[in-house]
């Protein structure tokens, strides 16, 4: 694969949930409205997702509540297994192995080393009962960074940039209100400085004070260290202000994707145009 | 360096039991190097809508737009995919938009040097050429480091102008940009227009005031309802 732009290259991802059965694709997606096949009861949560991401680049994915938004970021992640396709890391054996079949040790490389995941729970990505500072510290371990100092220093520097006060890097982050702890886990996922960042419904539930700092911290992010990340938002103004590429998803299927501005204002799918017309 | 060859948009509005509305059809133009199209026709016949396909904010549906960038490559932006449109973007293409986007909690400054730091070029001579043109449109220095979003209609306006030309496009797109100016503001942008354009930019350019576009225009295309255009 090329790297010199590409970052991740996605081909044909398909997750599905349940034992599965020969007429599970053709009985499922945006055509049939469901993505539970009728015959055997499998929940089709991703079917044959192709995509690209290069370097820099944030990429938005869009869709309705079950569309398998949050699946396809966690089988990238590894939190959950796909069942079928391809994934190709640009910083892992130069883009040439399927991620998505390494071995354990080597996806646990790659998630330690190479990327980032910011859950829309911050229950999933943080322990609550640990410092922050410990919650990073965690991260670092995990990318062998094992000097006390270093990593004391690389906290402080990271909670710096996301804002949070140094005083709350040996707070636990229970005590913390939700937007403080979204930040510290932007922190955490950031430590290892991963050249992909995943972010999972960052914003959702946020007040609009807070949620503007984690979208200006988000832009500053990739304006200065030149992240690729893919954003997972059904806010489409999150998407508008931090995507420059969006891919909309049915029933685990792509249903539409192109240039942000197009697909708000042009969109060529039925539910693309019903997703878009939604808005407020 | 453009050429725009039988250009059409249907809307296919699937949420109204797929109602196809026509925007334009079979639209042919090409522009040089320092040419200035004008787009005229009255209200709702297409004029946006040609610049936002050329620009790719809308998909065309029929027809192809062949640009010529910088190395003397020939696209096909009509059909080129994302990435390539993203590049041409960066690197080439401009859009003034009728009405400005404004990029919430940037300051006026940040947004236009921005917009030139983010393609390479050194921080300080940014900022100096992001003055340098504030300046010339008027726009009081007490407001350079202030939220866009607490502008009047016509500073924003401005500004939308100001990031348009400040990345010197090749080919820039203008749609309506003067309507909410004063003369003299008004009279400002035709000099930069016309400084861009010597300097070989190509434009496509929407303009209901006349005056505007008889000072800007070499040649003009006037879009008639369903059947194309004739070259005025």
């Amino acid at each position: 694969m090329d790297c010199d732009k590409l970052i991740l290259k996605v081909n044909n991802l398909s997750k599905k949930f349940g034992k599965g059965c020969s007429q599970c694709e053709k009985l499922t997606g945006p055509e049939h409205n469901s993505n539970v096949c009728p015959k055997c009861g499998t929940v089709v949560a991703l079917q044959d997702i192709s995509f690209e991401l290069y370097q820099g680049e944030i990429l938005g994915i869009v869709g309705e509540s079950g569309s398998g938004k949050s699946s396809l970021v966690q089988c990238l992640y590894f939190d959950q297994e796909a069942s079928h396709g391809e994934a190709y890391l640009c910083c892992f054996d130069n883009g040439l192995s399927n991620i998505l079949k390494a071995p354990e040790s080597k996806k646990r490389f790659i998630r330690n080393h190479m990327m980032g995941m910011v859950y829309q729970n911050s229950v999933r990505g943080l322990r609550l009962n640990v410092t922050s500072g410990g919650n990073i510290a965690e991260k670092l371990l995990s990318a062998d960074m094992f000097h006390f100092e270093s990593i004391r220093a690389r906290g402080k520097e990271l909670l710096g940039k996301t804002e949070i006060p140094l005083y709350y890097m040996d707070e636990m982050p229970k005590r913390l209100s939700g937007g403080m702890q979204q930040r510290v886990q932007i922190a955490k996922a950031l430590a290892n400085n991963p050249p992909l960042l995943l972010l999972d419904e960052v914003t959702t539930g946020l007040d609009v004070s807070v949620q503007a700092k984690v979208l200006d911290l988000i832009k500053s992010l990739q304006q200065d260290l030149n992240i690729s990340m893919i954003v997972v938002s059904h806010d489409l103004g999150v998407i508008r202000l931090l995507t420059n590429r969006t891919i909309v998803l049915k029933n685990g299927r792509i249903v539409e994707k192109g240039l942000t501005d197009q697909v708000l204002e042009d969109p060529q799918h039925a539910y693309a145009q019903l997703l878009v017309h939604s808005m407020l | 360096m453009l050429n725009v060859v039988n250009l059409s948009k249907t809307f296919t509005m699937h949420i109204r039991g797929g109602k196809k509305i026509l925007s334009f059809k079979n639209v042919s133009f090409s522009a040089a190097k320092g040419e200035f199209i004008g787009v005229t026709g009255p209200s709702g016949i297409g004029k946006s809508s040609l610049l936002k396909c050329i620009y790719r904010t809308y998909l065309p549906t029929e027809g192809d737009i062949w640009y010529t960038d910088s190395t003397g490559k020939e696209y096909n932006l009509s059909s080129a995919d994302d990435h390539t449109v993203l590049k041409l973007r960066r690197n080439e293409l401009g859009y003034i938009s009728q009405f400005f986007h404004v990029i919430p909690r940037v300051s006026a400054l940040e947004i236009l040097s921005g917009a030139l730091i983010s393609r390479g070029q050194d921080r300080q001579a940014s900022i100096e050429r992001a003055k340098e043109l504030l300046e010339r449109m008027n726009i009081s220095p007490s407001l350079w480091d202030m939220f866009p979003s607490t502008f009047s209609g016509g500073e924003k306006q401005r500004l939308n102008i100001i990031h348009a030309i400040i990345t010197r496009p090749r080919l820039l797109m203008l749609d309506e940009p003067t309507a909410s100016l004063d003369p003299k503001t008004r009279h400002e942008v035709v000099n930069l227009i016309l400084e861009l354009k010597s300097e070989g930019t190509a434009m496509i350019g929407v303009f209901h005031d006349y005056d505007t576009l008889n000072k800007l225009a070499d040649s003009r295309i006037d879009l008639k309802e369903g059947r194309g255009c004739v070259y005025a």
